[in-house]
């Protein structure tokens, strides 16, 4: 009765162990064949390496022994260009790199991205931003009628803001709000001034994760021309928006004008007083304990703790000790 | 009396089977996932990430607390790694939590510290704090010396004094990879804080050259004892962890390299300091505090950010670990045993939590018993004999198959250990398993489970050698 079901898993584990054997020799082949791709792009590395110095400071043509023939090579350059653009500022290089791929790099990225693979696609498109491949800007938009992954499709937006920034927002604002955070700052970080500025116009019409990207980038830029706009938030309704402005108009780095700490001081939300408590940093020694003195019983801890630090900076050694025990 | 040995036979050799049916199933169900995941993934560029995710503007600060208890032989190696951490805005916060040795001495002398205040909330009971030292060359490097109360209390000491939103768990002799925590943080960073615990990949260091904190060359260590916990855990790295996290499933994140928002575990009151697995009544309690206040939140497993961690070198340490970890599941599971099969808690309460009181609590009884079976089917004969022969079978299917499956699957994917050499030798004691890990392994934890049922609670010390060339330092 029991013979069939051992005799049939004694079968199904042998093949098993043939498949595991199968897949043990796949996995050895490719590994040497990854070793020789490696030991190619070595070879073209160090074959070429001076010469790509040369071609990428302008001294010289992109001769035609560049030119990747497969895949391996095509690492190599990869390498070199990613070493040059991460390592090296200058025009000058990042329009030669841009010259090259376009005409060179473009027809391997192009079948990269009708791969399959995702990692596939998603390294094309990483490419295609990196070395501004704008001959590609069609192949990435038929991309856009498929279904993406949010990553491709956050990255095809960046590629579309770097070769078409006219009207950016227009074409995408309503399709962005499924963005984190990390997502939206970044494509504010990237974006051009004019862009910007029609972002920062439609500003009540985006969606919140927009606002707070905009915001948080605002505040990194520090550029006084925008303080107004960031003060005018303060009006929100939203206490988020009021949060995320003051931490903004915090990281300017300057005295924070009194009007903004004395609407804030009075907050039901205790960020919101934390932060002010936190900008008493740049306020004078005896203004700060003017004000400090408002929130010293403050019921959160944490803005309780910020004002007791603002008071230790500002004290004498001897005082400060005193404070702290 | 016949009769009713031959029924008991059936009966128990019909349970072993049935269990060992879904066991099988369950876990080529998970394999697939992690196959799937994994080839997904394969071939990304991850430097790519890493790049974008340098930028401090980007990125969220991250408090580390390392948590130290009689470390001295590897907590130097550990901060070393830690603090070539490739990110933007950490504070490490080393826990001493009553140390016997020389753990604290040697941190404050090789980081030249000196006495410091640092600002703490309140917001978790602890043991007290004794004294706050931050070093001179390092001053995002900071000491807490600390009255000892396990593992729980120290790290509940460092959330309080955690200065970021965010802090990553390391165990006092673990390193990590200098991509790690860049790499481990992308899921929180990039789901707008819907993940608020994430765990990481963690490997064995035994054998490997370590320097100033870094593993420098990967070669697998010559004891077989350590050669087959590498395999142990690739595999339930790999197969187990990936598919519960794709499907919020997760349950346990190893507290050797994991990372929690503050803001949700002081909800969830902090670690459990009674427990003997806290970390894993940590993540069991967010679980429950996402479900139970219907917070659109998970936990996550990520599994290429790497933390090497020592393993134990001996059989009786290796019994104490074994023990102690089923012991910590078990009154984890007991603890929040409202949650299973309680449809409030989605698929953590329809699933996870019998999985794990099924095949990870209960199994390794299963598992013995079917052991035991195949010994008396064996000296039985006649059609037990068969019954023996196909319980061996599914075992060789269940131990062997798998962990060959996971060395291939993690070779093909990640390709930690690049020496074809290491990977064979994994794979041949892979087929040794069944015959001596295993059956010990299985032994020990249900000794864990009857130490749980006897109340007998010892922490097992694991005793730290700094096996590896280097770590020590």
């Amino acid at each position: 009765m029991i013979g069939v079901p051992v005799t049939a898993i004694f079968i199904g584990v042998l093949l098993l162990f043939l498949v595991l054997a199968v897949l043990t020799v796949y996995l050895f082949a490719a590994r040497a064949l990854q070793d020789r791709k490696s030991k190619r792009a070595e070879a073209y590395l160090s074959r070429n390496g001076e010469i790509w110095y040369r071609v990428l400071r302008g001294f010289e043509p992109a001769p035609q022994e560049l030119v990747p023939n497969d895949e391996a090579e095509l690492a190599a350059v990869e390498e070199i260009f990613r070493a040059y653009l991460t390592n090296v500022t200058g025009n000058g290089i990042r329009e030669r790199v841009r010259a090259f791929a376009d005409v060179h790099l473009a027809p391997f990225y192009r079948k990269k991205l009708k791969s399959r693979n995702w990692s596939e696609r998603m390294n094309a498109l990483y490419r295609i931003e990196d070395f501004g491949m704008e001959s590609l800007l069609g192949d990435v938009r038929k991309l856009d009628r498929k279904k993406l992954s949010e990553e491709e499709r956050f990255q095809l937006y960046l590629i579309e803001l770097q070769f078409r920034p006219d009207g950016f927002m227009d074409r995408t604002a309503g399709r962005l709000g499924y963005l984190s955070e990390y997502e939206s700052r970044q494509l504010f970080f990237l974006m051009p001034e004019n862009v910007f500025e029609e972002a920062a116009a439609q500003f009540g019409e985006l969606d919140p994760v927009l606002k707070f990207g905009l915001i948080e980038v605002l505040g990194m830029q520090q550029d006084l021309m925008r303080l107004p706009f960031l003060e005018g938030l303060l009006d929100s309704p939203d206490p988020e928006i009021r949060i995320r402005a003051l931490r903004a108009i915090d990281a300017f780095g300057i005295r924070t004008p009194d009007q903004i700490l004395e609407r804030a001081f009075d907050s039901p939300v205790w960020e919101e007083r934390f932060l002010v408590a936190r900008m008493l940093r740049r306020v004078p020694a005896d203004e700060a304990a003017r004000y400090a003195s408002r929130l010293r019983n403050d019921p959160s801890w944490l803005v309780r703790e910020e004002i007791r630090a603002v008071l230790v900076r500002q004290r004498s050694p001897e005082e400060k000790s005193a404070v702290l025990r | 009396m016949e009769n009713t040995i031959e029924w008991l036979m059936k009966f128990f050799g019909g349970v072993i089977f049935i269990y060992m049916a879904v066991v099988i199933l369950a876990y080529s169900g998970m394999f697939l996932f992690a196959f799937l995941d994994l080839k997904r993934q394969r071939r990304l560029d991850r430097r790519e990430l890493d790049d974008r995710f340098i930028d401090a503007f980007y990125s969220k600060p991250v408090t580390i607390l390392v948590p130290a208890y009689n470390e001295e032989a590897g907590v130097v190696g550990s901060i070393h790694s830690l603090l070539n951490l490739n990110y933007p805005q950490t504070e490490l916060l080393v826990i001493d939590d009553g140390s016997t040795d020389r753990t604290a001495e040697m941190v404050i002398r090789r980081f030249d510290m000196v006495r410091a205040d640092k600002p703490s909330e309140s917001r978790l009971d602890t043991r007290r704090v004794l004294d706050v030292y931050r070093s001179r060359i390092h001053p995002n490097l900071w000491l807490i010396k600390k009255e000892n109360g396990g593992k729980g209390d120290a790290l509940n000491v460092g959330i309080n004094f955690a200065r970021y939103p965010y802090f990553c768990t390391i165990d006092g002799d673990s390193i990590l990879d200098g991509n790690s925590l860049l790499r481990v943080m992308k899921p929180i960073m990039t789901s707008g804080g819907k993940v608020v615990a994430a765990g990481g990949n963690v490997r064995i260091v035994n054998g490997m050259a370590v320097d100033h904190g870094v593993v420098s060359d990967i070669r697998l260590s010559g004891r077989p004892l350590v050669v087959m916990q590498v395999v142990e855990y690739l595999r339930a790295f790999l197969m187990g962890r990936i598919a519960l996290s794709r499907l919020n499933m997760v349950l346990i994140i190893s507290g050797a390299f994991s990372v929690f928002s503050k803001k949700y575990a002081f909800e969830a009151g902090g670690y459990n300091t009674e427990t003997i697995g806290e970390d894993m009544e940590m993540v069991v309690k967010i679980q429950r505090l996402i479900k139970d206040k219907k917070m659109d939140a998970r936990v996550e497993f990520v599994p290429d950010p790497v933390c090497w961690t020592e393993a134990p070198q001996s059989l009786a340490v290796l019994r104490r670990q074994r023990r102690r970890w089923h012991q910590g599941l078990l009154e984890s599971l007991w603890r929040h045993r409202a949650m299973t099969l309680n449809p409030k808690y989605g698929t953590v309460g329809m699933l996870s939590i019998p999985y794990f009181w099924l095949v990870e609590c209960l199994g390794p009884l299963i598992e013995l018993g079917g052991y035991l079976y195949v010994i008396a089917a064996f000296f039985m004969g006649g059609i037990y004999y068969e019954y023996a022969v196909l319980l061996m079978l599914l075992f060789i299917l269940y131990g062997t198959v798998f962990s060959i499956g996971s060395v291939l699957l993690e070779s093909w994917s990640l390709n930690a250990f690049p020496k074809r050499r290491d990977v064979l030798r994994m794979m041949a004691l892979s087929l040794t398993e069944v015959v001596w890990y295993k059956p010990l392994t299985l032994f020990w934890r249900v000794e864990g489970l009857v130490r749980s049922m006897f109340r007998i609670r010892s922490w097992g010390d694991m005793e730290r050698v700094g096996a590896t060339k280097g770590m020590s330092e």
